[in-house]
């Protein structure tokens, strides 16, 4: 039965092109998942300890080169998935956690409320979001938790305005004054009328700024506001990278820059099929 | 009329929206602009009695349907439901209070919540006013209104999306929501206007039969004079956030009083081409609220117009037989 419904909607989603978008994001996320997840498996040396010469070009002991200091590459880029994966879902989670209620509630009562708030959050929305990053983590300092936090900061008025927007319209469709009219309390009426008809949108903000997310995260470490060194790290070796460029040893710098660069398109076309998918105009159609 | 036994009685109900203006106007200006929707009506409704609201758009029905049932708050005026007096209930009070009192929208497809399944829909009023004792029985009540309202096998129909449902389907579910609380009185608004002619008569039938099995004092908002007739007792005609004219059905359709109700039946069409009649049009648009016209407001309009309507109450009279009338030059 079960899968009887996925097979006819995967039959549904490759008849048009944004169904195709939708797998091939998939697919490269699910390649990024098993990396993380399994990667002390994968990976043929570990990460932060010097396993071969350094700068050596890719062969087939050391797939993707070494870098100065000897540590394979690929071994880096496996693991520093489990990096970025990390750092992206903590941000984004304390990024909705804080954006959805605070949306979802200023949004129902309006008013005075809804103006001081909203112009704060729309102050913090104008910041180019890098560069409030990098001061909230020059602010904070390094390590996980902290790197997280300075960027879940810069998404929260992006999970603010979506909800906000939403909830205003919904407020005075007719079904949400119906549940006033049966006596519906206010917390009733938002976590059973308002929120299940917001939430598919905000699922789709939310993988799209895991996406964005995981690109400030790299741009932190290749800054050096990131994780500590020699924590594997695609944005740290990137900037690592960087200096060695010049004397032809391009895989310090691909590889890890082809990580984010897939990684950032696996969430980016994965969102937009969703997108689609979850359009509830788009269903009523079928 | 004896009072005592009137389940609605509705004492000079106002509802005046405040004008948006810039906040220099606001200073200049002492009394704040603003578009009478309703101004100062009375009524009231026994039970098992349906009273029909009609006028044109923009004449304040709607209005007056939700503030009677504060799903919008008055200005001003006096509301007694079920021996309650609405407008001193606050908050938790008012919103217990609301099993009492129901409304049916206009748009079946807007006043269901998408993504909640239609049992629970009309399960929601019974959790919220905590009648019944668990989900069981609820379900029971919800599948035995389903059948009541003719959404069969109701079993089936219980795990339904609003999506899956036609208009006329949407609109008994609304329905069955409105009345699962046992209310005392009904307030439908345009409830069936937006229903295919062949869909619509079934739904009125259905207002008409659940009217008379739960007793209910039913306010029948519409602008099409024939369902009026079809389910009301007595009839009420509004213009311009007044009304102008309140009578039985019989009478109001055989002997119309006031110009107004005189166009209104004039606009009725008769399925006989032979039958010619000589109708009285009504002079331009309707005014526009924010320019209300001194005096009657219809007599921009009315082809009886005189030089005293400039400025006289549009008080209703009674012409005698329940029969009340705001002209008092027509008898």
């Amino acid at each position: 039965m079960l899968s009887e419904k996925i097979g006819k909607n995967i039959k549904q989603l490759v008849g048009d092109s944004s169904g195709i978008m939708f797998l091939v994001g998939l697919f490269l996320l699910i390649i990024f998942v098993i990396m993380a997840v399994f990667a002390p498996y994968l990976a043929p040396y570990s990460p932060i300890k010097p396993t071969g010469a350094p700068l050596l070009h890719p062969q087939a002991s050391h797939l993707m080169g070494t870098d100065n200091l000897g540590y394979d590459v690929f071994s880096r880029v496996i693991f520093g998935s489990r990096m970025a994966f990390s750092i992206a879902a903590i941000a984004t989670v304390v990024a909705a956690a804080i954006g959805i209620p605070t949306g979802l509630i200023v949004g129902y009562i309006g008013g005075k409320l809804d103006s001081v708030i909203t112009m704060i959050m729309d102050s913090v929305y104008t910041f180019p979001g890098l560069i409030l990053a990098i001061a909230i983590a020059a602010m904070l300092g390094q390590g996980l938790i902290n790197i997280s936090l300075s960027i879940a900061v810069v998404y929260i008025p992006t999970y603010y305005r979506v909800i906000r927007s939403q909830v205003v319209t919904i407020k005075s469709e007719l079904y949400v004054e119906g549940a006033r009219a049966i006596g519906a309390k206010s917390p009733t009426i938002l976590s059973k009328y308002v929120l299940p008809n917001v939430l598919p949108s905000t699922i789709v903000v939310l993988s799209m700024n895991i996406a964005d997310a995981i690109m400030t995260e790299a741009g932190l470490s290749f800054l050096g506001l990131g994780i500590a060194p020699p924590t594997p790290d695609w944005g740290y070796d990137l900037s690592k990278g960087q200096q060695f460029i010049l004397q032809n040893d391009w895989w310090l710098v691909v590889f890890p820059g082809l990580a984010i660069i897939l990684i950032v398109l696996g969430f980016s076309m994965f969102s937009e099929g969703l997108n689609e998918y979850l359009n509830p105009n788009i269903g009523e159609k079928r | 009329m004896n009072k005592t036994e009137s389940v609605v009685v509705v004492k000079d109900l106002k509802k005046y929206f405040p004008l948006k203006i810039s906040w220099l106007e606001a200073l200049r200006k002492k009394e704040k602009p603003t578009v009478k929707a309703v101004d100062g009506i009375s009524f009231d409704i026994k039970s098992n009695e349906a009273l029909g609201l009609v006028g044109e758009s923009g004449s304040g029905k709607t209005t007056v349907g939700r503030s009677t049932i504060r799903l919008i708050e008055p200005t001003n005026g006096s509301i007694k439901i079920h021996n309650q007096d609405i407008m001193r209930l606050k908050g938790e009070n008012l919103r217990k209070a609301r099993k009492n009192f129901q409304i049916i929208f206009q748009d079946p497809m807007a006043s269901l919540n998408p993504y909640m399944s239609i049992g629970k829909s009309v399960m929601h009023p019974l959790e919220i006013h905590n009648i019944g004792s668990s989900f069981k029985e609820r379900k029971e009540m919800v599948l035995e209104l389903f059948n009541k309202v003719n959404l069969k096998p109701s079993s089936e129909f219980f795990n339904r999306f609003p999506r899956q449902l036609s208009g006329g389907q949407r609109q008994r579910v609304v329905i069955a929501r409105a009345i699962i609380t046992n209310p005392k009185f009904m307030v439908s608004d345009e409830a069936t206007a937006m229903l295919d002619v062949s869909v619509r008569s079934q739904v009125l039938k259905l207002m008409l039969q659940l009217k008379d099995e739960y007793k209910l004092a039913f306010l029948f908002i519409t602008h099409d004079l024939a369902s009026a007739k079809y389910i009301c007792e007595r009839i009420s005609v509004m213009y311009l956030g007044k009304i102008v004219e309140i009578a039985s059905t019989r009478e109001l359709f055989e002997h119309p009083l006031h110009p107004y109700t005189k166009i209104l039946m004039g606009a009725i069409p008769i399925p006989d081409p032979t039958i010619k009649r000589n109708k009285i049009m009504p002079k331009g648009e309707i005014p526009s609220p924010t320019d209300m016209p001194t005096g009657c407001r219809f007599r921009t309009r009315c082809p009886y117009a005189k030089k005293e309507c400039e400025d006289m109450d549009m008080k209703l009279i009674d012409m005698g037989n329940n029969h009340l009338s705001a002209c008092p030059f027509i008898k």
